[in-house]
């Protein structure tokens, strides 16, 4: 398998070999006054709070200065339970399947945090530090617009589905939500070649997050999702699929 | 015998104590285990047979079940001789109810029931995978740990929450006691004491310094795993190897352990991250692997917690399990069913039982 090193100023190169911008990110950036402004007001370098974000089973994620930019680290450490041949295999796999998914789903005009810098031997991957609330915080805050947002969700989750990308981890935890815009994050259990049953499974997860974390207005924001979910993919295969893998009950009670 | 008068039961001398002690059938697969405990958890016996096929075969459920039926009224004779206690003195009657195989979980049943109208005792139907978690809480001590519950039936990750042991993550396809077992009989390892004993052995013979690891396919989904694929994979490879002389089986039983016990030790770790906790209890017949307790360890450690394991007299189906977790339902005050009742099923996840014994 070909490493995907990049160095630093190959991964610049990256980021400005996205595709051009379309229509559609023209229109965004229109729609988005406060992004450069915010860019502005992004602290210096040196007022980078360099800072843990969390600990994790997969990875030690946190908040950088990378080249003058606020940024996320997220650094796969070795596991000493594994034989070492088996880690560096996964450990490596892993972050270039993660990288692979971010670029593609950039590249498909799909909102995912930008990726700086990879590094395979080092088991490190930077990226744009996306701002905003995730879709849990938020809809245990905001009562109002809860429909709209999962509607979005909804959306933005079709387009990853489109690219036969599944998310693996799709919790509210893993979306965030920043001036209307969703913004979908954490692939490293991410996957190409989704088949309808891992497409099923991302949104009877996303579906029990949901359930568990705000049930009293679960069903109106689920059937958002789906609604939205449905009219992007075309798909109803992969929503009959759904009620199967609900029927089956598998991560039934998943709480947290 | 004379039958005690209705003054004593009502008055107990000391000779004739209140009953406090607990009697616990298990046979969902081919042991069957049969124990007395007391209400506070000390174990006065515990005893088993298991039934060992032919090298190369697995057990079935007629042949098992008939093995139970032989085997049960001695062993109910030899639990209660050495734990010395006359059948007047035991509470209530705990028995496997699921999951499990069918036949050999029907003898159980039958042998519980007829014992409770016997000795006109209550019948308590006991979850088989929340016993498990409850000898190993018992055991070890552990409070309120992330659980590896790992056998020849069922591969889960569980966690507390709630009242109820919800579970975070399993196997999608077979269990990683099965998988084992399986490449056993491929690979003619013999089935006394049990497959997974000797992959261990064979994986260790020797000195692993000495083992070639042999990659193989590793599925982790989220929380889930999977074995099928992996299996079906060293099924064909095995042959192929062992013919050329590529792998020597011992290599072949060192990489299926290192694989397959990364991949529970991973979705564990996955789930402690998820639930914020720091230590982990495994149990079932597959938490004897002292190479899997080892991984948990390190794991654990990492983390800064701890891992905690018992060892094969209740890691293993035991009747010491269905009896302790029997006391706990049974003294919460919902554990009794009328003998009509106590059936058992196939098919009985952990998360259904209500867990009313736990106020944490």
């Amino acid at each position: 398998m070909e490493e995907i090193t990049v160095s630093d100023s190959a991964a610049a190169d990256t980021a400005s070999s996205l595709p051009r911008k379309r229509p559609a990110d023209e229109k965004r950036d229109q729609q988005l006054p406060s992004k450069k402004p915010h860019m502005d007001n992004e602290p210096r370098p040196t007022e980078v709070k360099e800072r843990e974000i969390s600990r994790g089973a997969e990875a030690v994620v946190s908040v950088i200065n990378f080249l003058g930019r606020k940024a996320i680290q997220k650094q796969r450490l070795p596991k000493r339970y594994r034989h070492p041949e088996l880690d560096a295999k996964l450990t490596s796999r892993r972050l270039q399947q993660e990288a692979r998914v971010l670029l593609r789903l950039r590249k498909e005009g799909i909102r995912v945090p930008a990726v700086y810098s990879v590094n395979v031997k080092s088991g490190l991957l930077i990226m744009e530090c996306v701002p905003g609330l995730t879709l849990k915080e938020l809809l245990q805050e905001n009562q109002q617009g809860g429909d709209e947002v999962m509607r979005k969700a909804g959306r933005a989750v079709a387009k990853m589905h489109k690219c036969d990308i599944v998310h693996g981890d799709l919790t509210t935890g893993n979306i965030l939500v920043h001036d209307g815009k969703v913004c979908i994050i954490d692939f490293g259990l991410s996957g190409g070649n989704g088949t309808e049953e891992d497409l099923a499974v991302d949104l009877y997860v996303l579906e029990r997050a949901v359930v568990s974390a705000h049930s009293e207005k679960a069903q109106p924001l689920n059937e958002a999702f789906l609604v939205a979910y449905a009219e992007e993919l075309r798909r109803p295969a992969v929503l009959k699929r759904l009620e199967e893998v609900r029927a089956r009950g598998r991560k039934r009670d998943m709480s947290g | 015998m004379v039958a005690p008068s209705i003054e004593s039961k009502t008055q107990p001398s000391p000779a004739q104590e209140q009953p406090r002690y607990i009697l616990g059938l298990e046979g969902s697969a081919n042991k069957i285990g049969v124990a007395v405990v007391s209400t506070q958890g000390q174990i006065l016996s515990n005893v088993r047979e298991t039934f060992v096929p032919p090298t190369g075969h697995g057990f079935l459920p007629r042949e098992t079940a008939q093995h139970h039926r032989q085997h049960v009224v001695p062993l109910i004779a030899r639990a209660l001789k050495q734990a010395d206690i006359h059948p007047d003195q035991i509470l209530c009657i705990g028995y496997t109810k699921g999951p499990g195989m069918g036949a050999p979980l029907r003898s159980v049943a039958v042998a519980a029931r007829t014992v409770a109208l016997l000795w006109r005792c209550p019948i308590v139907p006991v979850n088989h995978c929340v016993a498990h978690i409850e000898m190993g809480r018992l055991v070890t001590a552990s409070h309120n740990p992330v659980v590896l519950y790992v056998s020849g039936g069922n591969t889960q990750v569980i966690a507390y929450a709630h009242n109820r042991y919800r579970i975070f993550g399993e196997t999608i396809d077979i269990a990683v006691g099965n998988c084992l077992d399986r490449f056993a009989r491929v690979v003619g390892l013999p089935n006394a004491p049990s497959p997974g004993y000797n992959i261990e052995q064979a994986a260790k013979k020797g000195g692993v310094q000495n083992r070639k690891f042999m990659q193989l396919p590793y599925v982790v989904k989220g929380m889930d795993v999977s074995f099928s694929g992996l299996l079906s994979f060293i099924e064909t490879e095995a042959k192929k190897v062992l013919a050329e002389q590529t792998y020597t089986v011992e290599d072949l039983c060192f990489s299926l352990q290192e694989t397959v016990f990364a991949m529970l030790v991973e979705v564990t770790e996955r789930a402690m991250a998820h639930c914020g906790q720091s230590d982990v209890l495994c149990v079932g017949g597959v938490g004897c692997n002292v190479r899997l307790q080892q991984m948990l360890s390190d794991m654990a450690a990492d983390r800064g917690g701890r891992a905690f394991c018992t060892d094969e007299r209740f890691c293993i189906d035991n009747g010491a399990m269905v009896a302790w977790t029997a006391a706990l339902m049974f003294q919460a005050g919902a554990g009794a069913v009328p003998v009509a009742q106590a059936t058992c099923t196939q098919r009985f996840r952990t998360d259904d039982v209500y867990v009313n014994w736990r106020d944490d």
